[in-house]
């Protein structure tokens, strides 16, 4: 029966043989975490991190290019034309003070009148509002009609409307149409 | 300090793993703040006030009236984003004042079918009954371009108003407030 090449008696040889191979070759003990380190050839495995680190760069520039930041935006308590004809509480007692807007052609200026007196703008209104709050000729729960013209810019409706609310006026309103 | 140590010569490496991680939050910040911007708010330019008495309004619930004008928003024409008084830029209220369409949340509706106006009063109406929780109604919020005519805004509070009636209480809808957004300061 031939022998096979790969088994144990094959592997029959000299004991000095070994020796020899012994003396000449010394095996040195790897430890595991250098067999992982080391590849197969005993090149240091790397992640390349260069080009992911490149296109992140990227995506974060065009992300901050992009990103459109809101200015800060506030509100006003309005009351709406006619919020109290939704209910049953009867018309305020007191005629609301009349505050008109009517526009100019070219649509950036507008006239206000309050009770039918041209007032020259919303700063003016102001001081007319306060001045009447503070010397006890209006309260501040007496109502408060803004009747704009259809063609005056929503810019300056709100602007008469921040007037009132900054004299402290606490019924404004807008008159229906 | 000599780099050289008994093992041999030490090779400097550069620890990034922290770098890509901060790198990696402010794109996914970036990514969805950009989101949120777009979908909730379409740009408006809206009315810069004149010592605003405006605030920010507290309350996590809200119902938000877009009202796009005509012309659209073009940031390019104007050298800073807000006008007005408190901006010397008035570009704003030389263009058209007509209305293009009025949107809540990601829905719009165009302003001259009457159809659309329509589905926008019921949608209206919908959205503020859901968001009413426990007799406490949501921050009903108009934002209007500052160019547009008021002939335009008043239709839509109308709708608004109505809305409010049919969602609501009678006594909660007359006490309910609506928040017109403006500028917060100029």
């Amino acid at each position: 029966m031939p022998e096979r090449p790969d088994s144990p008696i094959a592997d029959s040889q000299d004991p000095a043989d070994y020796a020899s191979e012994e003396s000449t070759e010394i095996v040195h003990h790897v430890s595991q975490r250098k067999k992982r380190r080391k590849g197969v050839g005993g090149e240091e495995i790397e992640l390349q991190l260069t080009s992911m680190i490149d296109v992140i760069f990227q995506l974060l520039i065009y992300f901050v290019i992009t990103a459109n930041f809101q200015i800060d935006e506030g509100t006003i308590l309005a009351t709406l034309p006619g919020n109290a004809a939704q209910t049953d509480t009867p018309p305020p007692p007191i005629t609301p003070l009349l505050i008109e807007l009517t526009s100019s052609d070219d649509g950036v200026t507008y006239t206000l009148r309050v009770k039918g007196q041209q007032v020259d703008g919303v700063t003016q209104l102001y001081g007319f509002l306060k001045n009447r709050v503070d010397s006890g000729g209006m309260a501040k729960d007496d109502p408060v009609e803004i009747k704009p013209q259809g063609v005056v810019r929503w810019q300056h409706v709100v602007n008469v409307f921040n007037a009132c609310v900054r004299a402290d006026l606490e019924s404004v309103g807008f008159a229906p149409s | 300090m000599s780099n050289v140590t008994r093992r041999g010569p030490v090779k400097p490496t550069m620890n990034i793993t922290p770098l890509i991680d901060v790198v990696f939050l402010l794109i996914v910040f970036f990514m969805i703040v950009n989101n949120i911007v777009t979908d909730e708010v379409p740009e408006l330019q809206l009315p810069d006030l004149i010592d605003p008495e405006t605030h920010q309004p507290e309350g996590e619930s809200r119902v938000i009236v877009n009202i796009i004008p005509e012309t659209p928003y073009e940031p390019s024409e104007a050298s800073g984003r807000k006008v007005g008084p408190g901006n010397p830029e008035l570009r704003v209220l030389t263009r058209s004042g007509a209305v293009k369409a009025v949107s809540i949340g990601k829905a719009e509706f165009q302003m001259n079918d009457k159809e659309q106006l329509k589905a926008f009063q019921q949608l209206c109406t919908d959205t503020i009954a859901r968001r009413t929780k426990k007799g406490q109604p949501p921050l009903i919020m108009l934002r209007a371009d500052a160019g547009v005519y008021y002939s335009s805004v008043l239709p839509i509070m109308n709708m608004m108003q109505m809305s409010m009636a049919e969602a609501l209480d009678p006594e909660l809808a007359a006490n309910t407030p609506i928040h017109l957004v403006a500028y917060l300061e100029n």
